[in-house]
């Protein structure tokens, strides 16, 4: 027996199994309590679970992955929320400075087992500061995991092994498809999906196409569309660690590369995967690679936020380029 | 020397915040070791280990002062002057109580249980090399008032579970400035965490001075806002840091909330041995701190009282030099980890 669900109500599922199969999880956020969240990622736990297991907090970023922190210090694994990545800057030296380099600074005797789930990424004309993604800006900070689903069972299942992981992992969770990601869900308990596993959404011989999070189904109507290209589309799932053998096996077997993202070109992941795929599959490479992302400007307008946000049309347009080249 | 809970309880009503004007500070030992609060409830054995630590305290900051003269260690940050608060604090600690703490509690984290020669590898430039969980003592925070978040989530886990443990956050008069200080306190309160922010007043953050931090007349004061009880103390009156620490402590630990203590306290010496203090620190400012010294203070009344006299402090400082130099000896001794091990253990 399975039971359709949107990627919301799979994250739901997922909380849910590991609130109840793990006394030491507890969920912590601003609206998660009676509410249930602002998207409803967790409706209905703390009627379930209890206010010491899920909990509302002051509306305060930096408190709220501080205390995340020193939760996890003492046995806890907290699964804190923070409503919209745009809001995150404002926990970033928490979470980069703090949680995320404790390991280091101890030698590796003591880890933050926490997991930041945080709403991302345009497209559905939220006003400004809800757009971001700032994979970018997390990824250049060593000792921090992100994961990013495209899919209802991913999410679900990176979450699970977000909470399980003993340091802290960032679950970058795409608005745009909380509700239009759909998923069979089996009745009984959900899988985890590993960290660091790239999955290929589609096999093509052509060019590889990298994307994450809302790009996925995007880089897949894209190969649609430019019919003529067969297209190699991969979900990257997990951005810290990069599962680069998948990647370069790709590219190794496509010679031609596209990477497609919301966050803006300059210093974004396109530019990390480029370069690391540049130099690891130099001599198999048969064009340019390029990147279809952001551009350069702060976060337009959402009015304005399709012509910044890359396109079917875009990706399509760039899968041809690197035929042509 | 047992006293009856309600002295402590009244006398410390009295140097709660107010809205407007400054408390007198909670004092046992007047500024001559002359009793002028609650006797104290610690036996002999623990009032020689107080000021032992304090001694030891102000042996190690010559030490570290020579130590990086020569090169032997980074920075180092003098204690000098605030030993009875370091102090007072450490011994107010239980076993299973963890410290998150800034990098002027030196003797604090001794006297919890952190080893010389692994504090010492810290300042040599190797990272925290004691185990966090184990020593109860969490690495050195340089990021000004951090780890007040740290230790009231920690407070909170530990109230959550049930556990009867207490989370120390130790700031300077800087940290309370910030942003996660402010929030650290506000989520103390909403959660009732098991924790204690105690504040180490020294008027001085490297070169501002405590009236540029903030037009509150107290640090304390800021207590009131979140709903949450503040303490002002003498944080050179050893007896008094330690009293109220141990109600603080105990007031956290049952589930009656976080306390805020402000210790008003000198920074006798530079922020560090980076800083030039000539450049700003009124000379007569400090003269008169120095007449405050805490441990004349502390060991006028144990003599008074025949608890210490010269020859004790003749050997118990024969006895802590000697301590210090094997630890050094020790720490030194330590070969230079592989830089392999670091990244392995840091991914």
């Amino acid at each position: 027996m399975t039971q359709e669900a949107v990627m919301v109500q799979a994250i739901n599922r997922a909380l849910g199994q590991a609130l109840e199969h793990d006394s030491s999880v507890v969920v912590m956020g601003q609206d998660v309590g009676q509410l249930g969240g602002v998207f409803r990622a967790t409706d209905g736990l703390q009627q379930r679970f209890g206010n010491t297991r899920v909990f509302d907090s002051p509306l305060a970023e930096s408190g709220i992955i501080g205390t995340a922190f020193g939760m996890s210090l003492t046995g806890l694994k907290p699964v804190a929320e923070i409503q919209f990545m745009g809001f995150l800057y404002k926990g970033v030296d928490q979470l980069i400075a703090q949680a995320a380099q404790i390991r280091a600074r101890t030698w590796g005797k003591t880890t933050a087992p926490m997991v930041v789930r945080t709403a991302y990424g345009g497209g559905v004309r939220t006003p400004e500061h809800h757009s971001d993604s700032l994979e970018g800006l997390i990824l250049s900070s060593p000792g921090i995991k992100v994961a990013v689903p495209s899919t209802a069972l991913d999410a679900a299942g990176l979450l699970l092994s977000a909470i399980d992981d003993p340091d802290p992992v960032v679950l970058m969770e795409p608005i745009r498809l909380y509700r239009s990601a759909k998923d069979a869900l089996p009745e009984d308990d959900l899988d985890r999906v590993p960290l660091g596993q790239a999955a290929i959404r589609r096999a093509g011989h052509d060019v590889t196409v990298l994307a994450w999070g809302a790009m996925v189904p995007l880089a897949l109507q894209a190969a649609a569309e430019a019919g003529e290209v067969d297209a190699e589309v991969i979900d990257l799932r997990t951005l810290s660690p990069i599962d680069w053998d998948t990647l370069e096996a790709s590219v190794e077997k496509t010679g031609r590369l596209v990477v497609v993202h919301e966050a803006p070109r300059s210093g974004g992941p396109g530019a990390e995967l480029v370069a690391n795929l540049v130099e690891r599959c130099f001599f198999a490479l048969q064009a340019p690679p390029v990147r279809v992302a952001g551009d350069d400007v702060v976060y337009p307008p959402q009015l304005l936020e399709d012509i910044y946000l890359p396109s079917v049309e875009r990706v399509a347009a760039a899968m041809r380029q690197v035929m042509r080249d | 020397m047992a006293v009856a809970a309600g002295g402590i309880e009244q006398a410390l009503a009295a140097c709660r915040p107010r809205l407007a004007g400054v408390p007198e500070p909670f004092r046992v030992l007047d500024e001559r070791g002359v009793l002028v609060g609650p006797e104290t409830e610690l036996e002999q054995d623990e009032l020689k280990k107080l000021y032992r630590w304090m001694l030891f305290g102000r042996l190690l900051d010559d030490r570290g002062l020579a130590l990086q003269r020569q090169g032997r260690v980074g920075v180092w940050g003098p204690m000098i002057g605030q030993e009875a608060a370091q102090a007072g604090l450490g011994l107010a600690m239980q076993n299973g109580d963890w410290i998150f703490p800034s990098y002027r509690e030196a003797i604090t984290l001794l006297m919890h249980g952190l080893s010389l020669t692994d504090l010492l590898a810290y300042y040599r430039g190797l990272y925290w090399v004691a185990d966090p969980k184990a020593t109860g003592v969490f690495p050195i925070q340089i990021a000004i008032g951090d780890q007040t978040l740290h230790a009231v989530g920690a407070g909170m886990g530990f109230s959550l579970q049930g556990k009867d443990q207490v989370a120390i956050a130790a700031v300077g008069d800087g940290a309370t400035s910030e942003g996660d200080f402010l929030e650290a306190l506000n989520f103390a309160g909403v959660y009732k965490a098991h924790t204690i922010v105690f504040v180490q007043n020294n008027q001085w953050a490297i070169s501002v001075p405590r009236e540029r931090q903030t037009r509150s007349e107290t640090l304390a004061q800021k207590a009131l806002a979140f709903g949450i009880t503040g303490l002002v103390i003498d944080g050179n009156d050893a007896l008094a840091v330690y009293a109220a620490s141990k109600w603080a402590m105990d007031h956290a630990r049952s589930g009656e909330g976080p306390v805020l203590i402000e210790a008003l306290t000198y920074r006798v010496g530079a922020h560090t041995t980076a800083d030039d203090p000539r450049r700003y620190q009124p000379p007569n400012e400090i003269e008169q701190w120095r007449s405050r010294d805490p441990l004349p203070r502390l060991r006028a009344y144990l003599e008074r009282n025949n608890v210490w006299d010269a020859d004790q402090e003749h050997a118990a400082s024969a006895e802590i030099l000697n301590d210090i130099d094997q630890a050094i000896e020790q720490a030194e001794a330590v070969p230079l980890p592989n830089y392999d091990r670091y990244v392995e253990a840091a991914r």
